[in-house]
């Protein structure tokens, strides 16, 4: 995949999707053969390195429940600031609010900042979770199902601010979705087929 | 925000079981410190029974026996001290006053002490306080009694009300001594000391009580035990070996401080039992704050998944659940000490009045302090358990909850 491309992956439950994002964000290990992430070898990387890896390249947004409930909207999307330094130096000095605050702008939530999550609506929930994702402008982002919750009209206009939002932050996007109507908005679709019966 | 921020918003999310954990652990260390609180005043008091006091001279015997006895009336008087005596110790020039003790008799199974004057103006107790009557004079003539505050309650006395001995330490109206009515004189203020539970008499009184032909008469002036105030502190071992040494009559003498202390160590056993039941009730907490971190795990694999997937090391989240149990340990431990000390402020003083045991709110001393600081370690240790189980949920479930 190039530097900016959006891709597609679509396929029924159980094909894989999930695991290949996992596989994507280092949290799981290849049993064979090589996966190479922005050029690096991820298994060579140890689990300390992956962990500094996708703090610092990778963000990701959940299908769902990807808020922690007892944090502001704010909080929460700077979050991965406090969790991991690397994160927090790719913001090049911005203060992790400020950065929050501009992406909340971007992404329209900016008036809702200051809410706890869950009095926050499923689409401004999920606006939130791309604003952490996109913190700190990282090269991957990594999206599991995360418009399945939404009505086909907030899933068109949440796309859209994501690609805006992603475009500005140069990521690639690899978006992970059972619902083929969204295809014609990537550049690339990957279509996994479910495992054979054994 | 940093991680503590986030581990005290996330125990706050969860705010009933954090309360009631902390609660938990506030009860433990409020049991642990209440002991200790408990366990000083019971000593201060015990300690403090009779100070000021630099020697307790009595018959050659056991310098226990001698003070418990004069002092607290635990066990029978060793022998007698002869007036002779007596007078030879109050003249010598390092002694500044002397008050005799006899003891024998009783009033309804309170002790009587027969003594003179001197006894009730230089008795100091817990330090530098003094006797003071509530009611009436101290003692005057052979007739008179002056009741300690408990004795006057019990026995439903005042002042000018009249009082019969009884021979013996026992309580028997076989041998009360009739032919002697005594008047109350005078009733002391509670001092938490076994004088409460006391009648004072004269010694005359006492030997004149004797004098009806039923009961072994009394020398006049023959006493069980003799109180010493010294002019300089200093010169309490060189008299005590100088008394001990008088060839006209074989003599103990005690230093009371001493005699007191030994006897408290000696009762370690029940100090470290103490002990023990409060350090009990702190690992129970901290058990029971396990549990709930333990409990509370399961919970949130969610909140577990989304740190890994934002690029927190395990070491983060064990990191995470570590502050948790460090602050439900800190914040346990202070509610505990507080509700301790306000409980100790606000009823030190009818607690003081109603058993005699002072509660002091001081500062927390070095060893308090130490024993909070390893319940605080041994609370945060305690969470090693659970943030080891996180870290290896976190492990299992990646970024994909599985619920």
């Amino acid at each position: 995949m190039a530097r900016g491309e959006r891709l597609f992956v679509v396929g029924p439950s159980g094909c894989g999707k999930t695991t290949l994002l996992g596989l994507l964000a280092g949290v799981l290990v290849p049993t064979a053969g090589t996966l190479r992430v922005l050029g690096r070898d991820l298994a060579a990387l140890g689990p300390a390195g992956r962990d500094a890896f996708r703090a610092e390249h990778v963000g990701y947004v959940f299908q769902l429940f990807n808020l922690l409930p007892y944090l502001t909207a704010l909080e929460n999307i700077t979050l991965p600031c406090a969790l991991h330094a690397s994160r927090r130096r790719r913001l090049g000095g911005a203060s992790p609010e400020a950065a929050a605050r501009a992406l909340a702008e971007a992404l329209g939530i900016a008036d809702v900042l200051d809410r706890p999550a869950p009095r926050l609506s499923v689409g401004q929930q999920q606006r939130v979770a791309a604003a952490r994702a996109l913190l700190g402008a990282p090269e991957l982002l990594i999206c599991d199902e995360p418009t399945s919750a939404l009505d086909a009209d907030a899933r068109e206009a949440f796309l859209a601010q994501l690609f805006a939002a992603a475009g500005t932050a140069g990521a690639t996007v690899v978006f992970v979705s059972h619902d083929r109507a969204l295809a014609p908005l990537f550049t690339a679709t990957l279509a996994l087929a479910a495992r054979p019966a054994a | 925000m940093t991680l503590v921020t986030l581990a005290l918003r996330s125990l706050g999310s969860r705010r009933v079981p954090t309360a009631l954990t902390i609660c938990s652990v506030a009860l433990g260390v409020a049991m642990l410190a209440g002991v200790d609180l408990v366990r000083r005043g019971a000593r201060a008091a015990f300690d403090g029974a009779l100070s000021g006091t630099d020697l307790v001279v009595g018959a050659r015997g056991a310098p226990q026996a001698l003070v418990l006895g004069t002092v607290y009336g635990i066990g029978q008087p060793q022998g007698t001290l002869s007036p002779a005596a007596q007078a030879r110790i109050a003249a010598h020039p390092a002694v500044a006053w002397t008050a005799p003790v006899a003891l024998g008799d009783n009033v309804r199974g309170l002790r009587v002490l027969g003594t003179t004057p001197a006894l009730l103006r230089h008795w100091r107790y817990r330090g530098d306080r003094t006797l003071r009557l509530t009611a009436g004079d101290t003692l005057a003539g052979p007739r008179d009694a002056v009741l300690g505050a408990t004795a006057a309650a019990t026995l439903g006395r005042g002042v000018g009300d009249t009082l019969t001995l009884a021979h013996g330490l026992l309580d028997s109206d076989l041998a009360a001594h009739e032919g002697h009515p005594l008047r109350v004189a005078g009733v002391l203020a509670p001092t938490g000391t076994p004088l409460d539970r006391t009648v004072l008499v004269t010694l005359d009184g006492l030997a004149q009580a004797h004098e009806d032909g039923l009961s072994a008469p009394v020398a006049p002036g023959t006493a069980s035990a003799l109180l010493v105030g010294l002019r300089a502190r200093r010169d309490a071992l060189r008299l005590k070996a100088e008394l001990e040494r008088d060839i006209a009559e074989p003599l103990t003498a005690a230093l009371p401080g001493l005699v007191l202390a030994q006897f408290w160590r000696d009762l370690g056993v029940f100090e470290r039992t103490l002990e023990l039941l409060g350090a009990a009730a702190v690992l129970l907490a901290l058990l029971g704050m396990l549990a709930a971190l333990l409990t509370a795990l399961d919970g949130r694999r969610r909140e577990l998944a989304v740190f890994r997937a934002l690029g927190a090391r395990p070491a983060t989240i064990v990191t995470l659940l570590l502050l948790e149990a460090c602050c439900v340990s800190v914040l346990g431990s202070a509610a505990g000490l507080g509700v301790v000390y306000l409980g100790a402020a606000a009823a030190g003083g009818a607690v003081e009045r109603a058993f005699g045991v002072p509660l002091a709110v001081a500062a927390p001393d070095l060893r308090t302090l130490a024993t909070l600081a390893a319940i605080v370690a041994a609370g945060t240790l305690a969470g090693l358990w659970p943030a080891w189980r996180a870290y290896r949920t976190s492990l299992a479930d990646g970024l994909v909850t599985r619920t």
